[in-house]
């Protein structure tokens, strides 16, 4: 039962006082609205509603603009006590005027009031009580646990329609009423206790004071500029037309059927709503967070208006009490169950601290203004149209009923196709969300302009270099420094073959003489012929000072041929001058054979990091065929610009020579560690798409299961009370599991999306983490979203495998020993070695064989070392003693 | 290897044991194991007798030093009138801010109990830091956070 409730540790209190609110104020509200619905019909007819929705439209504009500039002053909590208390006042005050004899144009002013004040009331209630109840909780927490609570309206509605015909059989319908007007107290007093039991999740956020005026303007640009906000305006017009011209249809249709009957509508409408409230109840217990937690905010969109498409089209075939049940429940219940908190959702795409504006302005202002639309509307169509001949059930009560029908059908079959455009643009306004706080996204956004740069000579600073502007360039090359020059040249090798090309020959010998050695002018001249220059490298290849000089001189000069010339010659420059030498090779991009290509991945490793990049660089056009195998065992060098290069120079490989299997049978020859597995899904990811397909499931497949494993190891090594190198390793694991499986669905994102993505769910900042979840749950990946958010959201390895849906742990290991022991016997060296300091600390001494094992294995590049340390800390305890 | 032959080792701290203690340095305490083993490779432990300096006030030094066990005094004023202005015990870290700031020596460091030190070279860090940019990255985010608090 525990394992069914979305609620959890720490939640109890304030879900069950919210809860405990909304039962409260539903079970008032829900004698209200049959009772003023029923009382209203009677008095006006339905052919009178068109009016009272545009004064209810007025009413809800007015409360809606107020809405913002109240709260912004009152704050949320002070609000919502002024707001239960000024609905008691006024529903008291209707219900003293129901009760009175007062009359205008025959008709008693009390029954309009109330039935107005329901609908406004309601409004205010919805939106604020979504504002409110974010304050108790985080956003992954409101998203699990809000519809649940709101499942308590139904409970509330459901109470409420059950007590309702008893009660009006015993006692007036303005007694009844007593029910409603007392619930507003009742509800102040628990929101009071709440308040004083629970601190806020979240500070709540408060904008800069705005006035009334400001507020709409501001919200109407904001529309205005959001393609975003202006296709969500449109969807809400439509769903408020629909609704409306619902809502006429169904009281129509209780017109009809309890004409002159009152208090037949009431009981019945209790009954309704208590049945209806159940279903409800089920849809948002049951069906809503199902929905939430297993589908997009745009697909879960998509079911009101199909929904809506279906029932209208029942209701032109027939029209009969069970028709306009169906209708009111659809508009009504299913709506409040999945549609309008599903809609508030997609407000999530927006900043923040521009949320709560728009959720009020919008649903607030923006919704009444259209009520308003719709409202006036309607009064035309009632009032000015002919009435049509009948030619089906629903088309005898004339030409607004059917024109209701008709409208509303053509609308869905519009909402639909609109619903299929907005999914596009909700998902790009989530990404831009990120993007917004993500700092790689604005620093590629930023450019240095000319003006800029042209005051900075820092090295740092070329690969941003304006290159574009040719005069900048010749100036700047004509007056740096070699070390400058030479730097350039690699990150711009093109610009500066076109410069050098574009010199004349003195200006080379000007240039050269100007950033060499002074013992360069005894073998260097202005022009050399190749054979000449090969003669200099003769002598010059084991001097450190000129090897570098002759470098610089090929490459001013040009003389590739040269450099052919010399071949695996080369390979005996000076190791000082072995950074010139690869400049040079990769500005010529020469093609190595195999001797030099092998000779370069011998040493590549043992160099600074800053020349293995070169190295590799010189590499990418190497002829070599087997070069994947050779440089397989450094896919787990921890230089993530050096794996980058590695990839480039495999995929390259892989496009040459076409060593598709070899690459797969290198990767299946061992288990590899979670550096190296890294760096072989983004090899993987550059490959062909068939080549693609035929691996990545298999990856993914075997990933989670790492990772759940990972997981299990966690918990039992937590409940072991470690908090070791070992537990911190293996927490940086799940992590690093996690960033691989998102890296599998690289290619089903769009370009940079993943990668911002992937920093916003492991950001350190919470509001972070939430946006991305926002991004990842809108893209539809539904088992991404399942795996990803457990680990986001608890900390505890135990919670987070019960969390886990379908995916069972697979793990042989339930002691702590056990675990250790496949510790020691996995390829990763560092789990290896923090599993024999654990071993040592720990005293395990039954590892002691295996350890003295592994002290005589070598090739490894900690376990022997710590082998050694560990088999000098196991003392058995009889020495201890 | 008998259990006899254990005895002359471990008396020094193994690389995984220097990785944990480098979580105690609180600039290095947002890194990951796996990157705090990085820095463990260029770290040294040695072991100082009584009345030996660890640094001189005013000289330049970029070294810094994680007590990992003993006490060490810190003085101030030329050596005939130093004055002690603090004890540092085991677990305690000293210059963190000259890895980076490169400023003279504000306080000169001598053994007061016999201790074992664990030294980290700014150079080094600096290199290291150059070819394994994710380092600077967690460094960076200690700074802020003092900076903050």
């Amino acid at each position: 039962m525990k394992s069914l409730l979305p609620v959890r540790k720490g939640e109890g209190l304030p879900v069950g006082l919210l809860m405990l609110y909304l039962i409260i104020v539903n079970f008032g509200s829900a004698s209200g609205l049959a009772i003023s619905t029923s009382l209203l019909l009677d008095q006006v007819g339905a052919r009178a509603l068109p009016y009272v929705f545009v004064a209810i439209s007025l009413f809800g504009m007015l409360a809606g603009s107020f809405y913002p500039v109240i709260v912004n002053r009152l704050g949320n909590r002070r609000f919502y006590q002024f707001f239960l208390w000024f609905s008691f006042a006024i529903l008291l005050f209707s219900n003293l005027l129901l009760r009175s004899e007062i009359s205008i144009v025959g008709h008693n002013p009390g029954v309009f009031l109330q039935y107005m004040a329901f609908f406004v009331l309601l409004m205010v209630e919805i939106i604020h009580f979504h504002n409110y109840s974010r304050e108790f909780f985080n956003p992954v927490q409101f998203k699990r646990v809000y519809g649940f609570i709101l499942g308590a309206t139904k409970f509330g509605g459901i109470a409420g329609g059950l007590s309702l015909g008893p009660l009006l059989t015993s006692y007036s319908s303005a007694d009844v009423l007593w029910i409603w007007i007392l619930s507003n107290l009742a509800g102040a007093i628990v929101l009071k206790v709440l308040e004083d039991r629970s601190s806020p999740a979240q500070k709540a956020r408060r904008r800069a004071s705005v006035s009334l005026v400001d507020g709409i303007s501001q919200g109407i640009q904001g529309i205005s500029r959001s393609p975003f906000l202006k296709l969500f305006s449109v969807l809400l017009f439509l769903d408020i037309l629909i609704g409306s011209l619902m809502v006429y249809q169904f009281n129509e249709g209780l017109a009809h059927s309890f004409a002159g009957e009152p208090e037949a509508m009431g009981i019945f409408l209790g009954k309704f709503v208590c049945i209806a409230n159940l279903v409800a109840l089920f849809l948002q217990l049951v069906v809503a967070p199902y929905l939430f937690t297993n589908f997009s905010v745009s697909n879960v969109a998509l079911i009101f208006p199909a929904f809506s498409l279906i029932v209208l089209l029942i209701s032109i075939g027939v029209w009969e009490l069970p028709t306009v049940a169906l209708l009111m429940f659809h508009k009504d219940y299913f709506a409040s169950a999945v549609h309008l908190p599903n809609r508030s959702l997609f407000l999530n795409a927006l900043p923040p601290e521009r949320r709560g504006f728009f959720l009020g302005f919008l649903e607030g202002f923006a919704s009444q203004f259209f009520n308003l639309l719709v409202g006036i509307a309607l009064i035309l169509v009632v009032s000015f149209s002919p009435d049509l001949p009948a030619f089906s059930n629903l088309f005898s009560s004339g030409f607004a009923t059917s024109f209701a029908s008709l409208a509303a059908f053509l609308s869905f079959a519009y909402l639909l196709l609109l619903r299929f455009r907005f999914k596009s643009l909700h998902e790009r306004e989530l990404t831009e969300l990120l993007k917004r706080r993500d700092v790689r996204a604005l620093r590629n956004e930023f450019q240095l302009s000319t003006q800029e740069f042209s005051h900075f000579e820092s090295s740092d600073l070329i690969e941003f270099f304006p290159v574009k502007n040719k005069e900048l360039v010749r100036s700047q090359l004509q007056q740096a420094k070699r070390a400058w020059c030479v730097e350039f040249m690699i990150l711009h090798p093109h610009c500066y073959r076109e410069w050098t090309l574009g010199l004349s020959n003195q200006q080379r010998w000007d240039h050269f003489q100007w950033n060499s050695n002074n013992k360069s002018q005894d073998y260097f001249k202005m022009e050399m012929s190749d054979q000449e220059l090969v003669d200099v490298f003769e002598t010059v290849h084991k001097k450190a000072k000129l090897v570098g000089d002759f470098y610089y001189y090929v490459c001013l000069y040009h003389k590739r041929s040269v450099l052919i010339q010399l071949g695996s010659k080369l390979m005996t420059t000076t190791p000082k001058g072995f950074e010139d030498l690869l400049r040079t090779l990769a500005l010529f991009q020469i093609s190595c054979g195999e001797t030099l290509s092998r000779g370069f991945l011998k040493k590549v490793f043992l160099q600074p990091v800053k020349i293995q990049r070169l190295m590799l660089q010189v590499l990418k056009w190497s002829s070599y065929s087997r070069l994947i195998i050779d440089l397989a065992p450094y896919f787990e060098i921890a230089s993530p610009s050096i794996r980058r290069l590695v990839v480039e120079l495999c995929v390259n490989q892989i496009h040459r020579h076409g060593d598709f299997d070899l690459l797969i049978e290198t990767y299946r020859k061992r288990s590899w560690s979670l550096p190296a597995l890294r760096t072989w899904i983004e090899l993987f990811l550059e490959l062909d798409s068939q080549q693609k397909d035929s691996l990545l499931p298999e990856l993914m497949s075997e990933f989670q299961k790492r990772l759940v494993r990972c997981t299990h190891r966690l918990s039992i090594l937590k409940e072991a009370g470690l908090n070791d190198a070992l537990v911190e390793s293996l927490e940086q694991a799940q992590e690093h599991y996690l960033r691989l499986i998102l890296l599998l669905y690289r290619n089903s994102f769009s370009t940079g999306t993943l990668e911002i993505l992937e920093r916003g769910l492991f950001s350190r900042q919470e509001s972070i983490r939430y946006e991305a979840l926002e991004l990842l749950s809108a893209t539809s990946k539904r088992q991404l979203c399942e795996l990803i958010q457990p680990f986001l959201e608890f900390q505890e390895p135990s919670e987070i495998l019960e969390n886990l849906k379908n995916l069972p742990v697979q793990s042989p290991e339930v002691s702590l020993e056990e675990v250790l022991a496949a510790f020691l016997e996995e390829e990763d060296d560092f789990f290896r070695a923090c599993a024999i300091n654990t071993i040592a600390k720990s005293q395990l001494i039954g590892f002691h064989d295996t350890v003295e094992a592994l002290s005589h294995r070598s090739g490894d590049f900690y376990s022997q070392e710590m082998a050694l340390d560990c088999l000098g800390k196991l003392v058995p305890s009889s020495e201890s003693c | 290897m008998s259990w006899q032959a254990g005895a002359f080792i471990g008396v020094m701290l193994n690389i995984i044991e220097k990785v944990e203690a480098l979580a105690k340095v609180s600039l290095f305490a947002q890194l990951g194991a796996r990157e705090r083993l990085l820095i463990a490779l260029i770290c040294t432990e040695e072991e100082l007798a009584v009345g030996e300096i660890l640094c001189q006030q005013g000289e330049e030094g970029d070294e810094l030093y994680l007590i990992l066990e003993g006490v060490v005094s810190v003085r101030i004023g030329s050596n005939e009138e130093s004055k002690e202005v603090a004890r540092m015990g085991s677990g305690s870290c000293i210059g963190e801010m000259s890895l980076f700031s490169g400023k003279p020596r504000n306080a000169t460091l001598v053994v007061e109990e016999k201790s074992r030190i664990l030294f980290l070279s700014g150079v080094m860090l600096h290199e290291l830091i150059r070819d394994y940019p994710q380092i600077s990255l967690g460094v960076i985010q200690s700074l802020v956070q003092r900076l903050e608090g």
